[in-house]
């Protein structure tokens, strides 16, 4: 059994995360072969026969999109690994803005840099826009985090190895959140920097925008367990996924509206940088732009435009 | 006849079940949902929109069959881990 795991647009977070099973690994390792991992080892190309190939990362460049083509013919499965390679992730945002400017802000503007600085010409140039791994070749299977928790691989990667299947809770933040709903009475939305949360109960009770409802379990809610709103980093929950009608905007503001009273026009009209605060995992993935309700056509137009 | 399931792990007890059934099913318990009328429900399934935790699950319930599906998301699903 040969594994590897391709790196594309992200931070190899998620292929720590693979390291981070501790002394698991090592019986892992028994059983598969890792033969190509640009993080971990120094071996340049996949080699050909992979069993498993675990992409990390989304679609953002033509080197990005060569190498997922070069990997997938390699492979006999490929796992999504992550929300970048299962949703578009953080890379997506770049949408927002054109590639002069995203290069400009790189390489001459940050405190680091300096005006002269000359601008990267021999480097991949970006593809239209970003891709999720599924938009462009076919997934066997995906797995969702930022990055995907060690205690769920600990069961998912053995099990994959083996070719047996796991059975795992597949709902949202809230169900593994332990906070309560409180009263609603002065229901006000809040940013972040406003005022410390009360501990006990429910973030989004409390007007903070805590994307938990609308967001894919698997970390055991850590941020609200940390007086921390969820920011949505393990993808949509699946019922948005599913739903036609549902998307994570328009699901939010119908719970907040339904919880406090409070007009959905209104609601709508309140709510700050949609981009950053409601799609930043998701704003690259074909899937939930094609969704008729989608605000990220807008957004992303918006963006690039300015 | 509809058989209501909730999962009291999962519940929240944020109460929007209760406030969005058209037929007053559900009640809240000690910060539990509990579906005390389940006779009543019609099966129209706008708690499981509703619901933040997805805690709910209805057995007997088909709903009709949907004028719209997207086959790429069909295949996403079936593929989530």
């Amino acid at each position: 059994m040969k594994i590897a795991i391709e790196e594309l647009a992200g931070c190899s977070g998620c292929t720590i995360s693979v390291l981070d099973l501790h002394e698991q690994i090592l019986s892992l390792i028994q059983q598969a072969e890792i033969v190509y991992s640009p993080v971990i080892m120094d071996v340049k190309e996949p080699p050909e026969g992979i069993d498993i190939a675990f992409v990390t990362g989304a679609v953002r460049n033509e080197e990005n999109q060569e190498r997922l083509k070069t990997i997938r013919k390699r492979s006999k499965k490929l796992v999504a690994l992550g929300t970048c390679a299962c949703y578009g992730g953080i890379s997506g945002l770049s949408m927002l803005s054109n590639s002069v400017d995203i290069f400009r802000c790189v390489y001459q503007e940050v405190e680091t840099g300096k005006a002269g600085n000359p601008l990267p010409q021999e480097v991949p140039s970006f593809l239209y826009r970003t891709f999720a791994v599924g938009d462009i070749a076919k997934v066997d299977y995906y797995i969702t985090g930022c990055p995907p928790k060690e205690k769920y691989l600990q069961t998912i990667l053995p099990a994959l190895v083996k070719g047996d299947t796991v059975q795992l809770s597949k709902k949202s933040v809230c169900s593994e959140c332990d906070r309560v709903m409180g009263s609603v009475d002065k229901w006000h939305l809040r940013r972040r920097h406003e005022g410390i949360p009360d501990r006990e109960h429910c973030l989004l009770g409390q007007g903070y925008l805590c994307l938990g409802s609308v967001t894919f379990g698997r970390c055991g809610a850590a941020c609200p367990h940390h007086n921390i709103p969820c920011q949505g980093c393990n993808g949509p929950s699946l019922d948005i996924l599913r739903e036609p009608c549902r998307d994570i905007f328009n699901m939010m503001i119908r719970r907040i509206a339904d919880l406090t009273g409070i007009p959905q026009k209104s609601l709508e009209k309140e709510m700050y940088d949609v981009a950053h605060v409601m799609y930043p995992y998701t704003i690259g993935s074909l899937i939930m732009e094609d969704k008729e309700i989608s605000h990220i056509r807008d957004l992303i137009k918006e963006g690039s435009s300015q | 006849m509809i058989d209501i399931h909730v999962d009291e792990d999962a519940c929240n007890g944020c109460g929007l079940c209760v406030k969005d059934c058209p037929m007053h099913v559900y009640e809240l318990q000690d910060s539990t949902a509990v579906p005390v009328k389940a006779g009543d429900c019609m099966g129209c399934l706008s708690c499981h929109e509703i619901c933040p935790t997805q805690a709910l699950e209805h057995r007997g319930v088909y709903p009709s069959r949907r004028h719209y599906i997207d086959l790429r998301v069909c295949e996403m699903l079936k593929r989530v881990i």
